[in-house]
């Protein structure tokens, strides 16, 4: 067994109490780790703990449970704390790969306390490569509680991240802002302040349509570039109230491509107006980045690709079954946050204009109604 | 060395026909091709037999001229010149006389118009394009047939009613000639969503059209023909899964039938339904062993009133999903000799060691009674290929080894995905593809292969 195991199992008894924490959150819905690819993550403290309390970044991993990264596959996790303090900023390659996961830019202690994880003074995903997995940073104020048991009073925006998903060889990159949304702690329901659902509380959670909620009838555009010059992955990681359940694999999301949502007509538009229509259904547990053509039906994909033309659909997360790598049938969240990556590896010729080099294009899919 | 580099140079550009070549089976193949002629990729193309020995092509360039070609002379013809508006899924039959020609068209200019036109293929007079409808916004996907002096268009439309964009499918007839058309009728009415047209125009000139149905109960397979008498009401076939591109109409003899692809709750299936009363009543049934299968190609031909054959291409999507099995297409063949009453099992018609880790794709198909050849694309070789083998008995039994239509490996040479492009003339096969001109596949020209079969 490796160490990180061994250390993740000897911290793993505070699984359930992690998430009645009382704190601001953050999520970052898709972390990548591979060998050449690093998620580079920032994290920001703005909470003043004040008083003889301290302030310490919380963060959960829940990544794919084997090195297949299996759509529906579930997660598994690992957390541990870190110190920060006021206005502190802490910035790591959760990927491990850039100064082996410690913190970068010579920032190795937060008053003089030096960052000690479960696998020494790295903050790195603890597990082999490759791995997809989502990160929740908690910022909690404390005085001898334990990590993730700390009964903190922590205010609204208050954390703040970034990541940056950088291949280390080719030198593209994307990125974007982790989700913290606007859910400040109800005094009886203190575990507010961990839930990413778009219907947790009153008012607009995702004040930037961060989750596309599609039982409060939310869907998101998608354009499809030519998979001739482009190749376009989803980025999916489910949420609900509970994100131990996402991570764990008790809830999954069904994501599904429509011509037509009102009219149940599943499918996509061709470059020509045209619907091409399929019934094809994405499964998705813990967290996903699968080609978009693994949304599409094999034919459609096959005359979409042939035209060497753009198109697009309508995104929507149907109530259908989602059933997990183990063969378990599990309920449908009907929320997710969402990306697409755009991408080349080598360079593309765009209608005869060459583009050299590999480069990436994100975009975080907003849900809107 | 020079001399036969220039040479062969000059017999690219010209397109002349190589001399028969055999590539590995004792079938002789000939190739044409156009490099001439870029092709807009995302249009349908056809080869076009007229007379007995004549054949032309019709495709779009990249130029947006529809283009119709003769393939010995090389003569062109440019139907759209002076046209405003992009043109797109140019359709074809063949006139009274076999030399006239009648195509019809989506133009988007001001607005989306179907247009139509009559092309002299003996003194190339091309007459001025008549617009068949305005009215019902509609879209690229045209299915057009004709015998004498009757003409039947189908296609989709999307014009809003009272709830918005509908989509549906309309038809508009001629009966002289395509010189007028009657108002488009709305084929599919009440209907949440209908896009997929089909027809058949029997030696009459009555027109079937076979389309999926969605409404508030579901999805339903509806069937719908008209006489001289007009339209008559709609006919369900039964309740259907999400149909998904494929229904392939056919007649044979009296006998109306139709396939097609859809998923039950994602479950892919392949499915038939016949009629023997003129589609009062239909009988279904389900290719079992479709099942799981994610169909990206589908052809449905008759050799005769007896011999009826299916060829697709598919997906195994029950593998696992780290299956490199589930991305490669495969080739499934079934046949009837019972008028289509019944059918085979899968029979295995594509010979490769690796074939189940290979694509095979986009199969085209021709039969002549018990004859039934199948040509399709096939990666073993990296590159886009052609393949071909052929039954002579009625598709139990085919020849042990696939036979290649061109120098394997060489070039990306590729099918039409909807267009059956493989027909016989005289004992002569012939099947259009486009030959990409570099790996980049960024342009193409037209590539007509020809072979026999082999005594």
């Amino acid at each position: 067994m490796k160490k990180w195991m061994v250390l993740m199992l000897a911290v793993g008894f505070v699984l359930t109490a992690s998430f009645s924490a009382q704190a601001d959150s953050v999520l970052l819905p898709w972390i990548v780790k591979n060998r050449t690819v690093s998620t580079i993550v920032t994290l920001v403290n703005a909470a003043d703990p004040g008083g003889n309390e301290r302030v310490r970044f919380h963060l959960i991993y829940w990544y794919k449970a084997s090195t297949q990264n299996l759509p529906n596959e579930r997660c598994e996790e690992v957390d541990f704390c870190v110190p920060t303090s006021f206005n502190d900023i802490l910035v790591f390659d959760a990927a491990g790969n850039i100064n082996h996961g410690a913190p970068l830019f010579g920032d190795t202690s937060v008053n003089g306390t030096k960052y000690t994880t479960v696998q020494g003074d790295a903050l790195s995903l603890p597990a082999d490569a490759p791995r997809r997995a989502f990160l929740i940073a908690t910022n909690e104020i404390y005085t001898t509680q334990n990590c993730g048991t700390a009964p903190v009073l922590g205010n609204e925006n208050t954390i703040y991240a970034e990541a940056m998903v950088v291949d280390i060889a080719t030198g593209a990159a994307w990125g974007y802002d982790g989700y913290n949304p606007n859910n400040p702690r109800i005094a009886n329901t203190p575990e507010s302040g961990i839930n990413f659902s778009d219907n947790a509380t009153a008012g607009n959670l995702d004040a930037l349509g961060q989750i596309v909620a599609s039982n409060n009838g939310e869907y998101a555009f998608l354009t499809i570039m030519p998979p001739s010059v482009l190749t376009t992955r989803m980025f999916v990681t489910p949420v609900a109230a509970n994100m131990t359940q996402v991570g764990a694999g008790q809830v999954g999301v069904a994501a599904q491509l429509y011509c037509d949502i009102g009219r149940n007509l599943g499918g996509m538009y061709d470059y020509d107006e045209r619907c091409i229509s399929f019934d094809t259904v994405k499964q998705v547990i813990c967290t996903d980045g699968s080609d978009v053509s693994t949304y599409v039906s094999s034919g459609a994909w096959t005359i979409f690709a042939n035209t060497r033309a753009e198109g697009w659909a309508y995104l929507f997360l149907p109530n259908r079954n989602v059933t997990t790598s183990t063969n378990i049938q599990v309920p449908t969240t009907r929320q997710a946050a969402i990306g697409k990556l755009e991408f080349t590896v080598s360079g593309a010729s765009i209608d005869g204009t060459s583009i050299g080099g590999a480069f990436n294009n994100f975009i975080w899919l907003r849900g809107r109604i | 060395m020079q001399m036969p580099k220039l040479l062969m140079l000059f017999l690219f550009f010209w397109g002349i026909a190589i001399s028969p070549v055999c590539y590995g089976y004792s079938v002789k193949v000939e190739e044409k091709t156009f490099p001439e002629d870029s092709l807009e990729l995302k249009e349908p193309r056809y080869i076009m037999p007229f007379e007995s020995k004549n054949l032309w092509l019709l495709f779009m360039n990249s130029k947006e001229e529809i283009v119709i070609r003769e393939v010995n002379s090389k003569a062109k013809l440019v139907l759209n010149v002076g046209e405003k508006g992009r043109p797109s899924e140019p359709v074809w039959c063949m006139g009274s006389d076999n030399s006239e020609l009648k195509i019809s068209w989506r133009a988007k200019a001001d607005g989306k118009i179907l247009l139509f036109n009559t092309i002299d293929l003996k003194t190339n007079k091309i007459d001025t394009p008549i617009t068949v409808d305005k009215t019902t916004e509609p879209l690229p996907r045209i299915k057009l047939g004709c015998v004498k002096n009757i003409v039947n268009l189908v296609w989709y439309g999307e014009k809003s009613d009272n709830k918005g964009r509908k989509y549906s499918i309309y038809a508009s007839r001629s009966f002289d000639g395509g010189k007028t058309f009657s108002e488009p009728f709305e084929v599919t009415p009440q209907t949440r969503a209908s896009i997929y047209p089909t027809l058949i125009t029997d030696e009459k000139g009555n027109a079937y059209v076979f389309t999926e149905v969605v409404n508030e109960n579901g999805r339903e397979m509806v069937f719908r023909k008209t006489t001289e008498k007009g339209w008559e009401e709609p006919v369900s076939i039964g309740k259907v899964g999400t149909v998904s591109l494929y229904i392939r109409p056919l007649k044979v003899g009296n006998r109306l039938m139709v396939f097609w692809f859809n998923s039950y709750e994602g479950v892919p299936v392949t499915e038939m339904a016949y009629s023997d009363d003129g589609g009062k009543t239909w009988q279904r049934q389900v290719f079992e062993t479709t099942r799981y299968f994610d169909l990206t190609g589908m052809q449905a031909v008759a050799g005769d009133d007896q011999n009826v054959y299916l060829v697709l291409s598919a997906v195994d999507k029950s593998k696992p999903e780290d299956d490199p099995r589930k991305l490669k297409d495969q080739l499934l063949f079934y046949y009837s000799n019972d008028g289509g009453k019944s059918f085979s099992g899968p029979i295995n018609i594509r010979h490769d060691a690796f074939g189940s880790y290979t694509r095979a794709h986009l199969p085209n198909i021709v039969a002549r009674g018990k004859t039934v050849v199948v040509v399709w694309n096939d990666y073993r070789n990296i590159r886009a290929n052609l393949y071909m083998n052929y039954s002579t008995d009625g598709g139990v039994t085919w020849q042990d080894k696939d036979i290649p239509l061109e120098e394997p490996g060489k070039f990306n040479t590729v099918l039409h995905w909807d267009v059956n492009n493989l027909i016989e003339q005289q004992g002569t096969y012939y099947v259009l593809a486009h030959r990409f001109k570099t790996d980049a596949m960024n342009e193409a020209y037209p590539v007509l292969i020809s072979f026999k079969l082999s005594k």
